[in-house]
């Protein structure tokens, strides 16, 4: 992996999308071979979905330090940044590529997972407590779908995976060491004062199933506040609707198609507003959600 | 603000009534417009008197007097009172317009 | 000098995609993204009958383009329409101009294109009372710096920017073509003479106005760099308008009367260069004959706007790249503004760039 990347360049079935990357910098190079290290490479004979190159770049300001910038597609969408920190900044410019781009999906910022064909959303801005909950929900044994976007494909309303590494700041590093024993975690990086932030390698299982879509049961708007009463609040339809609609990347773009994907999804799911305190203990929670409702014999291709 | 009030003699439409997608849970009305792109989010109230409109063009008194009979309240009841108010906000917002 | 350059030759030629390899494809859809014509180079394609050939992940990319150009389509029309409420059915004449002119009119060019703001015309004596009657339906001046209010109230052709309250699009209201300072000057009247009606009772240029319009909007009014798709609209143009008995014969006649000979000179040229468009013989002798710069400055001008126009990505550019960039924005200002204003005004503008924030991570 290391040669390509450095090379002609990588090619990575990542999710639904095959990403072409070239990087000169060896630390991102490192860095981001541990945390893809499961995933497909492809060869030559299809064409990807977007072009990445994160390169060094001439900064302004030379005494602060060696600088690199995200290319994709002749767009440089993130400033220069320090080198040292070129692998969190190139995680936020995948994003950046999706949610720009990839308009054949409903995208939601929101982590999903999932159990028996089911897929939960925890939909919420950064610092809800998304990717936390996420890391406790796949202690308990859930797929990771995605940490990031929920991509949603409006004709079959499914939920395709892209189980991208988990993004985990501050003491979500200490709890995913602590819950997921077995897990890789890459290095701890402090992109801003606020506090740390590394990157947890997705299971291997979760990356070999990246092509099994899920069908969304429930939506949940999870909230993290230190002192917060951990509790399910059944939402209404309508106002589950609107919630999911905020934390929607394009849902202005797909017009008519938008509308119909999200109100499906919405008639099929449930809605629940997740104050917690505790990840371990909300969690729970949603496995009891799982419990309380059979799976149904419906195969996944059914409407 | 729309350039004045609805006159007494107005009638009101929906100037397409195919543009228009509904979604309806629990009384609460989300509306998806075709024409703007936009989506609405409507009370009982408000998607009754907007399905009303879509059906038949109706001046506010006589829009007053359905959903009077609609919902078995009196035409002078406080929801009913602010109808002309309701009327201005579906103009502005694209949802109807002056049918003559 | 025809530049190598996948996108412009594709669009010369949507028939070379047939013998395209992979590496070809992703250079195909990096320059076309980085210009934002990847839904209009999809039609291009199309319409040539081969975009069936083309393989699965590049009709993924094309569809999800072509959705975002849709929206935005249906957006301009929605714009279009609250317009007419506000203004032609309250006695206001309005011409739409570019984009909204095009999708209204139903041109096969508006397929996939993507306006960020609307631009309509009204007359200069009723600019005032315009500006009060969209205030009243909901629009509001964007909020300018005093100085820059001030720019746009006396050397230029366009109320500043609005914004609607509620629907957050923008409205740019322009009195003439040009700015009132220019080296040029239009007369207006003369594009609402010949302004053609359309189905819904709003006005549009007439195609040789249209066609001139883009001319001097990328040559004249604007900076030229990043403009390929403003070149594209006048090629498809020129294709669209090529079958109207009055198209081709007019064209040099009505830059004459508007003294807009240069600008189309220039249009013409780089269209043909750049994007092989196809120009009458005769056309392009009267364009010459009218509108021709002295040797000098056509020597400068061809290597500064093909580094600017030509969309190659970052790694492929030239080194002069930055600096033609420089050279065509000092120019679009020159062509404005007398000089000391002109040295004023760029003073400030670099000066309040040097003093702004620097682009933040996400």
């Amino acid at each position: 992996m290391h040669q390509r990347f450095r090379g002609p360049g990588l090619r990575a079935r990542i999710g639904p999308f095959i990403f072409h990357l070239r990087s000169p910098i060896r630390g991102l190079v490192a860095d981001f071979s541990f945390a893809y290290a499961d995933f497909p490479i492809c060869d030559e004979s299809e064409v990807s979905d977007f072009r990445v190159c994160v390169s060094s770049a001439l900064g302004r300001r030379p005494w602060r330090g060696v600088q690199a910038q995200f290319w994709s597609d002749g767009v440089s969408p993130l400033g220069t940044f320090p080198r040292q920190l070129a692998m969190p900044y190139a995680e936020w410019g995948l994003n950046w590529c999706i949610y720009s781009y990839a308009h054949q999906f409903l995208m939601f910022h929101s982590a999903v997972v999932e159990k028996a064909g089911r897929a939960a959303l925890l939909a919420g801005p950064a610092g809800s407590g998304k990717s936390t909950l996420c890391v406790a929900m796949l202690a308990r044994g859930w797929r990771l779908l995605s940490d990031e976007f929920a991509l949603l494909d409006p004709p079959r309303c499914r939920l395709l995976p892209i189980p991208r590494p988990v993004a985990l700041k501050g003491i979500s590093i200490q709890l995913a060491e602590k819950l997921l024993p077995y897990s890789r975690i890459g290095r701890v990086f402090a992109p801003t004062r606020k506090g740390t932030l590394a990157h947890l390698r997705p299971p291997a299982d979760a990356v070999e199933r990246q092509a099994e879509p899920a069908r969304p049961a429930w939506v949940l708007f999870p909230t993290h506040a230190e002192n917060a009463n951990t509790r399910l609040v059944p939402l209404r339809k309508t106002a589950g609707f609107l919630r999911l609609e905020e934390n929607c990347f394009n849902y202005n773009k797909l017009d008519r198609t938008g509308f119909d994907a999200l109100s499906q999804l919405i008639e099929t799911a449930e809605c629940y507003e997740l104050p917690f305190a505790h990840a371990a203990a909300a969690s729970e929670l949603i496995d009891s959600l799982a419990e309380r409702q059979p799976v149904t014999d419906l195969p996944l291709d059914a409407t | 603000m729309v350039a004045r009030a609805p006159r007494e003699q107005d009638r009101w439409t929906v100037p397409d009534a195919n543009a228009l997608v509904w979604r309806i849970w629990d009384d609460e009305f989300l509306i998806y417009n075709t024409a703007s792109g936009q989506t609405h989010h409507l009370n009982l109230l408000a998607g009754e008197a907007l399905r009303s409109l879509a059906a038949t063009a109706a001046s506010v008194r006589e829009l007053v007097s359905r959903l009077a009979d609609e919902f078995a309240i009196a035409e002078d009841s406080p929801p009913l009172q602010m109808t002309d108010r309701l009327i201005c906000e579906l103009d502005e917002l694209g949802l109807i317009a002056p049918s003559n | 000098m025809q530049p190598n350059n996948l996108l412009l030759r594709v669009f010369a030629d949507p028939r070379s995609v047939v013998e395209f390899a992979v590496q070809h494809w992703e250079v195909l859809l990096a320059q076309a993204r980085m210009a934002n014509l990847t839904a209009r180079l999809s039609y291009r394609i199309e319409d040539a009958g081969i975009l069936t050939g083309v393989p699965g992940r590049v009709l993924t990319q094309f569809v999800a383009a072509r959705l975002v150009a849709e929206s935005g389509r249906r957006a301009l029309e929605w714009e279009v329409n609250r317009l007419h409420r506000a203004l032609t059915q309250a006695g206001y004449p309005m011409l739409l101009l570019k984009g909204a002119a095009y999708a209204r009119a139903g041109l096969p060019m508006a397929r996939g294109r993507t306006s960020a703001d609307i631009d309509i015309m009204v007359p200069r004596d009723r600019l005032d009372r315009v500006e009060k009657q969209l205030v009243a339906h909901g629009w509001e001046p964007c909020e300018l710096d005093p100085y820059d209010a001030r720019y746009y109230r006396r050397w230029s052709h366009e109320l500043p920017p609005m914004r609607h309250r509620d629907r957050g699009s923008v409205l740019d209201v322009h009195h003439t073509i040009l700015p009132p300072s220019s080296r040029l000057r239009p007369d207006p009247a003369l594009f609402w003479r010949s302004a053609v009606p359309l189905a819904d009772g709003s006005m549009a240029f007439c195609p040789t106005h249209m066609a001139l319009h883009v001319a001097v909007h990328l040559f004249q009014d604007g900076e030229i760099a990043g403009g390929i798709g403003d070149l594209v609209d006048f090629s498809e143009l020129c294709r669209h308008f090529a079958g109207h008995p009055d198209f081709w014969p007019k064209l040099v006649p009505a830059a004459a009367e508007l003294g807009l000979t240069r600008p189309l000179f220039y249009a013409l040229r780089y269209a043909s260069m750049l994007l092989g468009a196809s120009v009458p013989a005769r056309v392009v002798a009267e364009a010459e004959w009218n509108g021709k710069p002295s040797v000098p400055v056509r020597a400068a001008m061809d290597p500064l706007v093909c580094r600017a126009l030509v969309p190659n990505l970052p790694e492929d550019r030239s080194p002069w790249w930055q600096a033609a960039r420089l050279c065509l924005y000092i120019r679009s200002h020159w062509l404005r503004m007398p000089p000391l204003p002109l040295a004023l005004h760029l003073l400030r503008k670099a000066w309040a760039r040097r003093f702004s924030a620097a682009p933040a991570a996400t």
